[in-house]
């Protein structure tokens, strides 16, 4: 539960007082709240530990540069709170980046293109972070969102080489079925289903936050 | 005077805080593993609470200056009714055993230099013994 802000203010002031103790009572006391409100926040993280190491690295920073905070740029809970979402978000992507990279999609293995089937368009949500789900956005609606704005399975799988890290032609010109064209013309086909799966990418996250 | 435990994530920030010269927990943490104490004997050394070495090891450490140390020492003391002058022997220990184990890396990195330099002279001097033999 997030503490009140008479309190909250109250160690700040030791804390630019240089109170030695006044960092050990900071912690404590937001500690578990900004943790609380994250996961509230970010139910579908499989990763909890993640939460509450950006939460102490936020506090960290804090305490020991307790200046950066500026009392006309609005609540410190509100700022401490939107300063570890950030920081989350940032490591949660690399931590998604390095996954990738890690376990390459099987293309073979999920170019069954059965409606019945979740599996790609799991792969694909969370591949762009979209087990990062807003509050109240169920995980069933996204992927049907996923599959309304990407029906294609051949986009989903360029998709998926895009957010490996694929950067050679000869990857996606294989999904594409374009294996037979010239390279430049084969270069032309896969620039244009990159750009448009972007855009496209684009309008789905507008429409996933509109969800709420 | 009892107080309640901290939760798992203050002890986990604790963990975190040992690699940060700002808190005190690092200095805490090398004066138990030099003098082989636990958390009971280091609260018991100090005369605190044992769920107060939590909430210690996450407050600044004492600045350096004399006045402005045992100032931290006494603020520090105060709140947590521990032995103060324990606890500054315990700050004070771990300062000198870092003083004295940095001044033997530098020295022992001063030691080998010559070293080096010496396998360096003997490498060109093989090398020139060599180039004799051929004009041989």
């Amino acid at each position: 539960m997030r503490p009140p802000a008479n309190k909250v203010n109250a160690i700040y002031q030791r804390l630019l007082a240089h109170e030695a103790d006044a960092s050990g009572d900071f912690i404590e006391l937001l500690l578990d709240p900004l943790i609380e409100e994250l996961r509230r926040r970010f139910p579908s993280l499989p990763m909890p530990d993640l939460i509450t190491d950006v939460v102490i690295d936020t506090l960290f920073t804090f305490v020991q540069s307790p200046t950066s905070y500026k009392m006309e740029r609005g609540d410190l809970w509100k700022y401490l709170l939107m300063d570890a979402k950030g920081d989350l978000l940032n490591k949660w992507d690399k931590e998604q980046r390095r996954r990738a990279k890690e376990v390459p999609f099987n293309l073979v293995a999920h170019d069954r293109s059965d409606r019945n089937s979740n599996v790609v368009e799991e792969e694909v949500m969370q591949r762009l972070g979209m087990t990062i789900l807003p509050e109240g956005v169920d995980a069933q609606v996204a992927v049907s969102h996923v599959y309304t704005a990407i029906p294609d399975p051949r986009d989903r799988q360029v998709l998926l080489l895009m957010y490996n890290g694929e950067r050679r032609t000869s990857a996606f010109a294989a999904v594409l079925g374009i294996e037979h064209l010239p390279i430049e013309i084969q270069r032309q086909h896969v620039k244009q289903a990159k750009d448009r799966l972007r855009l496209r990418i684009k309008r789905y996250g507008r429409k996933i936050h509109e969800l709420k | 005077m009892s107080s309640n435990k901290p939760s798992n994530a203050v002890a986990r920030a604790v963990q975190r805080a040992v690699s940060h010269e700002f808190f005190l927990a690092g200095v805490l943490r090398e004066y138990q593993q030099s003098n082989q104490l636990d958390d009971n004997a280091l609260a018991e050394l100090l005369g605190c609470q044992l769920n107060d070495l939590l909430r210690l090891a996450l407050c600044r450490r004492p600045a350096t200056g004399r006045n402005a140390f045992l100032q931290d020492i006494e603020h520090l003391a105060q709140r947590f009714h521990l032995h103060g002058n324990q606890l500054a022997i315990v700050i004070r220990q771990v300062d000198s055993l870092r003083a004295l184990r940095q001044q033997l890396t530098s020295t022992r990195n001063a030691q080998q230099m010559p070293g080096i330099l010496r396998a360096a002279r003997d490498r060109d001097q093989e090398s020139a013994d060599s180039l004799e033999d051929f004009d041989d």
